[in-house]
């Protein structure tokens, strides 16, 4: 029986190896790699999406705060946007449009509406750079100190809300209150 | 994405390519300390680009490569060490951008992974032989050590003899015979002695073929890692580390700065100094003096020439986000008005050609540049500027 079994140790790692592998095929290499995490948020000046005064980072910060990078040329941004809405109730929602033509960004938020606090334009991808931007949507969860304390890169659907963001936020905000 | 596959179909097919220009890569960054550059595309060449995975910060054509590209460009003409860049660049996208993760709990199996399996195997391998061993008969009446034992066969004799006798009961007479048959069938005290020494000595070789197998093994690993020229880098490195690799890049330039700054004010009319005021400006991205800079320099030399005229356009083409604003349009043509091959001003406009795409103009006005052959440019990077366009698409 043992010689038997010893005979199907092979196989057995093998199946193992298989199964760890496929899994990792699942894994997002980005969203949770802990060395993005906990670094700031830069300190950059930017225009409003909307004119007026140039929006600064530093006034987002003051209580945990959702930055969503988004642009009207991409469809999984459109596709989360009704959520977004949604998020806009219950935490600080603001937006970076990414390498977007302002008249089109601005048509689309009039069309869909408007869940954002501020969006801050980011026509050449300057900011995007400095935050690590490499693809739209992209959604951060920053403290009140601009710590990112964790990030999603795709759509974002209510799942990955719950699960990934919604304690990060709840032990932020306790954090918040001595 | 596409450059490459070009770019591999045209090896396929044979076409000349000077090495320069596979290496190259895009390079629309004019380098402060040209002998940078060659460490600069080393280190990009190290690092992923973050959009298209299997593809290098130089292979890749997309724009947050060229982007990243740029900055890890700026950043070595800095100063920045290699180390510097590479924590700045996984602070940003995660480890994921390096192809040479670093050895922390969450890739400890990555690491350790091949060491454990070798481990496995040579235990593996080690229990097998040792079973093997053990079912070896030790040699009896071997001809070296004189005919000293029994026939062998007594031994073979004496274990079906016990293995019968077990089978029966302990009062029956075969099984008194058969102990009295194992009795004279014993091997002798002489013999056991023989036997013992024979595999003691026996054991006590074993080491020699481990040792040897270490040592191949080890020969093998040293073999593999001074081949990759790692030591050497490493050795390179250790010679002549970098004297201002603790200063930060901004300390740098704060020092440079300084030093321009005492020169003007001991000679307020030093047309070169105000040029290399206004241009330290522009790469720190400090546009507005950088433009009071290269005001000076235009009220000094009595109306602007069209190396300043050029010069201000570029300032308000960077501080535009590298958008030809209309007045960096009208200082360009200010510029070129005045010397109709004025360098930066072609390099200007041909770098704005590149950065749309229009990549057939861009190469249009480096070819002019190489054939008017004035001083200043750099010849080798407008080659493979050139030759960088035309696989892009020109």
């Amino acid at each position: 029986m043992r010689a038997r079994l010893r005979l199907f140790m092979p196989l057995l790692l093998t199946l193992c190896l298989g199964v760890l592998l496929w899994l990792g095929l699942g894994n997002n290499p980005y969203s949770q790699d802990e060395a993005t995490l906990g670094r700031s948020l830069p300190g950059w000046q930017s225009e409003s999406l909307f004119g007026g005064d140039p929006i600064h980072t530093e006034a987002l910060k003051g209580e945990p705060f959702v930055l969503n990078v988004w642009a009207s040329w991409c469809p999984n941004c459109r596709a989360e946007h009704p959520l977004l809405a949604e998020l806009a109730k219950t935490v600080p929602l603001y937006g970076l449009n990414y390498r977007d033509k302002g008249d089109a960004a601005r048509a689309w938020l009039e069309e869909a509406g408007n869940p954002y606090r501020a969006v801050l334009a980011d026509p050449d991808g300057k900011l995007a750079l400095e935050l690590g931007v490499y693809g739209t949507p992209e959604t951060y969860l920053f403290a009140a100190d601009g710590t990112l304390l964790t990030r999603h890169t795709g759509l974002l659907t209510t799942d990955i809300w719950q699960r990934q963001f919604v304690p990060k936020l709840k032990a932020a905000r306790q954090e918040g209150k001595p | 994405m596409k450059g490459f596959t070009i770019l591999c179909a045209l090896l396929v097919l044979g076409v000349p390519l000077s090495q320069g220009a596979l290496a190259s890569g895009v390079d629309t960054y004019q380098f402060q300390h040209p002998e940078l550059q060659s460490r600069a595309q080393d280190l990009a060449r190290t690092l992923r680009c973050p959009q298209c995975q299997n593809q290098n910060l130089v292979e890749s054509n997309s724009p947050i490569a060229r982007d990243l590209r740029l900055e890890v460009y700026r950043w070595v003409d800095e100063g920045q060490s290699d180390e510097q860049v590479i924590a700045r660049m996984t602070s940003r996208f995660g480890d994921f951008v390096r192809y040479d993760p670093p050895f922390k709990a969450s890739t400890a199996l990555l690491w350790g992974g091949p060491a454990l399996l070798l481990l496995l195997a040579l235990a593996r391998l080690r229990a097998s032989l040792q079973r093997k061993q053990q079912v070896r008969m030790p040699l009896i009446g071997d001809k070296e050590q004189g005919n000293l034992a029994q026939d062998p066969r007594a031994e073979l004799n004496r274990r079906i003899m016990a293995e019968q006798q077990a089978g029966l009961a302990p009062h029956s007479r075969l099984y008194r015979e058969l102990a009295l048959a194992r009795l004279a069938n014993a091997t002798p005290a002489t013999e056991q002695a023989l036997r013992a020494r024979v595999a003691s000595s026996h054991t006590a070789s074993r080491p020699l073929p481990w040792l040897l197998l270490g040592a191949l093994l080890l020969a093998l690993i040293v073999g593999v890692y001074s081949s990759t020229g790692r030591y050497q880098a490493w050795q390179a490195y250790q010679d002549r580390p970098d004297p201002l690799a603790g200063l930060s890049p901004r300390d740098l330039q704060d020092k440079e700065l300084g030093a321009l700054h005492l020169r003007l004010q001991s000679n307020a009319q030093d047309l070169d100094g105000w040029a290399e005021h206004g241009q330290l400006y522009l790469y720190r991205d400090e546009y507005e003096d950088a433009w009071l800079a290269y005001q000076r320099l235009a009220l000094l030399e009595g109306g602007a020439s069209a190396a300043t005229l050029a010069a201000q356009a570029t300032v308000r083409y960077y501080q535009a986000g590298q958008q030809l604003t209309p007045e960096a349009r009208r200082l360009l043509d200010a510029a070129l008005a005045l010397d109709k091959g004025e360098v930066s001003a072609l390099m200007l406009l041909a770098a704005d050609h590149f950065l749309h795409g229009r990549y057939s103009q861009a190469i249009a006005l480096w070819q002019r540049l190489l054939d008017e052959e004035r001083p200043r440019i750099n010849r080798a990077a407008l080659i493979q500027a050139i030759q960088t366009a035309r696989i892009m698409g020109g």
